[in-house]
């Protein structure tokens, strides 16, 4: 190569080795080669200019974002522009941006930025936000969360506070003991959950099962594995690990007559016996495959499994909100009782807000959401729009206003309201937690799959517990 | 590098002056991290609760009170263990295929390389349980040839090996670092091999792999620390699978940190992530002088 850069388009006599040329053109040393260097030195100090200049340059780029603020909120003062975070399906997200629609058509100075998605992180995602300050300004908050976070700090607004919102629709007594921690109201009612049991009419039908049959933990495993011994292809009873242990709850303390897995003291409510005998149960739906098999509920835990599409699945018992989510999947179901044992004192059965909507303690436009939360409960259109698809709403109006358009779901208003009249002590804020939550399920996935036995699961299952609630007790 | 007395002061700033959008960087967003997080795993970090300094007992729970830390290193350990060297070895192999001078063979290259630019991405991880489920379209397959259906996802057993398997499948980066590789082995050496009577596996195991080990290092110690840290099939997939045998380490450190709220002890994870990682890294490197051949080297 005889044309080079570092010289200027000079022509070099004789090729240098890259190193030399590099030390003479960045460090001016003086060598033999005393004609070029002259050249070479004026042309480095030129160079040398340039180089500054470039550095200065760099380092002004790299301080413009220090200059640039960051576009303010409002440009007016009437421009609102808001966050609301919420997860559902496709249904329910439908309907939620119809509200905003609404809303947005008779405030034209307000926009609502819709953030919304899936279940699965939504929690995860809501503390790192709070943690961060960047959450949105109306939140959808599950309602045992509420419990949690009110023990860490106060982060959404009191609405007690506010004149903005119509509270007289919702029942005060439901307000208290559900949705107000430190003396606050954190957040309202979207709805009213309960644990229901659904069935497949078109399958109950071809199995000879009356829809109205009364469930207890007998028959409901005596006509449960019918269904699988009639056709393979279909099964009695389908769960995931956190629904099988709701069912188990549900079982121990109709049986043992306890009101609390976990005391407000952070001891464990319940004994070693009356915890396996609820891992025995679970073995009795395993081995006579009134259940789905573990290892098909595990690989669809919380999304569609196409055996439950086809309709191939007896039964579900879980929250009412979710049972929208059968119609939707074209799939008639009715609403029932859960399995209830005869002469039980505490049923276990809960019933609680299905989710609530709570205000950014830091939000700049606390009112503004504020006035939108009252327009989403107690504005006509919008309790229409809306419809069910947070569960039964949460205030009489609500109900009245579906009632009237006839777009009350009665038959889960009926299976809401059987299972509301058997409701049961509701859980305390500690059994919510969520290491607790992935403990029980971990160990009903070995008990399902058989890799260890109920009792040592029960004997894992306590010593997990109380190394998790050591850690929880203030 | 001798310097002249004019020079030498003025040279330095301005080539601190050079690099100082990648100082800044690293130092914003690489070292403050990094030495957070030292301090946040001697405290009990809730998140939303602020941080409280408990000494090493993060340290002591790990190894006495976790029940799922000596899986999660186990399960990590495995993956690593079958997918890396699975992966180099599929790379090495089509990258020889690659090698031959066929017509389209350009297209060939670039089909098997965009899988690892797609990256074990969310969408991927997703469409990797769709084939892989009970209905799935492996399965399909696996029943036209009457191999009756097999558990993927929901088996113990088998969920990690999917998981493998979706690493195996990104092999197309190292296969085209091999095949950089394999160009430049001197063909005057195999050709003098070819006279001499060697066989076409004789040269390359005498012949092409010895110029092709410093590149086998390289990828083996770039895989190692990429597949130690990966999380997004093991969430997505399995989300720590059938009894915890997909619970990769990231998987764990992320649990504990978001799930239960609990970043402080999500922060000695991390950093015992790390020992881990560079104690590995320091064994292949020492390992490496006794099966990397350089040009340059004065023996083998």
């Amino acid at each position: 190569m005889t044309h080079d850069e570092t010289s200027g388009g000079r022509m070099l006599e004789y090729r240098e080795p890259i190193s030399h040329r590099m030390i003479v053109a960045i460090g001016n040393v003086r060598d033999h080669n005393a004609p070029i260097l002259v050249f070479k030195e004026a042309f480095m100090k030129k160079m040398r200019y340039v180089a500054r200049a470039v550095a200065v340059l760099v380092l002004l780029t790299l301080a413009l974002p220090v200059f640039a603020t960051g576009t303010t909120e409002a440009a007016a003062p009437e421009d609102v522009t808001m966050r609301f975070s919420w997860w559902g399906g496709e249904p329910r997200h439908e309907a939620t941006l119809a509200v905003i629609d609404l809303y947005q058509q008779a405030n034209p100075n307000i926009t609502i930025e819709a953030e919304y998605g899936g279940w699965g992180g939504y929690y995860e995602k809501l503390v790192t936000q709070l943690a961060g300050g960047t959450a949105a300004d109306m939140i959808q908050i599950d309602q045992p969360w509420l419990w949690s976070f009110s023990q860490q700090g106060n982060f959404f607004k009191d609405l007690y506070d506010y004149d903005e919102i119509d509270l007289s629709g919702f029942d005060a007594a439901y307000l208290q003991k559900y949705c107000v921690y430190n003396d606050a109201l954190q957040a309202l009612p979207a709805g009213i959950n309960a644990i229901v049991m659904g069935m497949t009419a078109s399958l109950f039908e071809e199995m000879g099962v009356p829809l109205d049959t009364e469930w207890n933990w007998e028959n409901f495993v005596e006509i449960g594995r019918t269904f699988h011994e009639t056709d393979p292809e279909t099964y009695f009873y389908y769960a995931d690990s956190g629904e099988i242990w709701h069912l188990l709850l549900m079982y121990i303390q109709q049986k043992y007559n306890v009101n609390y897995l976990i005391n407000d003291d952070y001891t464990i409510g319940f004994t070693a016996e009356m915890i396996e005998d609820g891992f025995d149960y679970l073995i009795q739906l395993v081995e006579t495959e009134t259940m789905v098999p573990i290892n098909e509920a595990v690989t669809f835990e919380g999304k569609e499994n196409p055996r439950f599409v086809n309709g191939n699945i007896g039964t579900k018992i879980g929250w009412s909100s979710h049972i929208r989510g059968w119609q939707d999947a074209n799939l008639d179901v009715e609403v029932g009782r859960v399995p209830i044992r005869p002469g039980a004192e505490e049923t276990g059965v809960i019933v609680r807000p299905s989710m609530t909507f709570g205000v950014n303690a830091e939000s700049e436009y606390d009112v503004e959401a504020v006035k939108f939360i009252d327009f989403f409960f107690n504005d006509e259109d919008a309790i229409l729009a809306h419809g069910m698809q947070r569960s039964v709403p949460p205030t009489e109006n609500g109900r009245e206003v579906l009632r009237a358009a006839d777009a009350l779901d009665l038959d889960l208003l009926a299976g809401v309201q059987a299972n509301l009249a058997v409701a049961g002590t509701s859980p305390n804020g500690p059994s919510y937690d969520t290491e607790l939550e992935d403990i029980y399920k971990d160990l009903i996935e070995q008990v399902a799959f058989q890799t260890i036995t109920p009792e040592e699961a029960t004997q894992a299952l306590i010593e997990r517990f109380e190394i998790r609630l050591a850690e929880m007790r203030p | 590098m001798t310097s002249s007395q004019t020079g030498a002061p003025r040279r330095i700033p301005v080539g601190l002056l050079y690099i100082a959008p990648w100082i800044i960087g690293f130092a914003v967003f690489q070292l403050y991290p990094l030495l957070s997080s030292l301090y946040f795993s001697f405290t009990q970090y809730s998140l939303l609760g602020g941080a409280r300094f408990v000494g090493v007992r993060n340290f002591v729970k790990m190894l006495t009170q976790d029940v799922h830390f000596w899986n999660s290193l186990r399960v990590t350990f495995i993956y690593v263990g079958t997918s890396v060297p699975l992966k180099l070895l599929f790379s090495l192999i089509i990258a020889m295929i690659m090698n031959q001078p066929l017509r389209g063979i350009n297209l060939f290259r670039t089909i098997y390389y965009i899988p690892s630019i797609l990256g074990g991405s969310v969408a991927l991880s997703i469409l990797w349980r769709y084939l892989f489920m009970q209905e799935g379209y492996v399965n399909y397959v696996l029943s036209v040839v009457s191999l009756g259906p097999i558990d993927f996802l929901g088996s113990p057993r088998y969920a990690l090996g999917t998981l493998v398997l979706l690493e195996v499948w990104q092999f197309g980066s190292s296969m085209v670092i091999f095949l950089a590789a394999l160009k430049q082995v001197p063909r005057d050496l195999i050709e003098s091999a070819t006279i001499d009577g060697a066989g076409r596996i004789r040269k390359f195991i005498s012949v092409t792999l010895p110029f092709v080990t410093p590149m086998i290092f390289f990828n083996f110690v770039m895989q190692m620390v990429i597949e130690f840290q990966n999380f997004t099939p093991a969430f997505v997939i399995t989300r720590g699978g059938p009894i915890n045998s997909t619970r990769l380490f990231v998987l764990h450190i992320y649990e504990n940190g978001f799930t239960y709220s609990k970043m402080g002890y999500a922060s000695a994870l991390s950093w015992v992530l790390f020992v881990v990682l560079i104690l590995m890294t320091v064994v292949v490197f020492k390992s490496s002088p006794y099966w990397t051949y350089y040009e340059d080297a004065k023996e083998f």
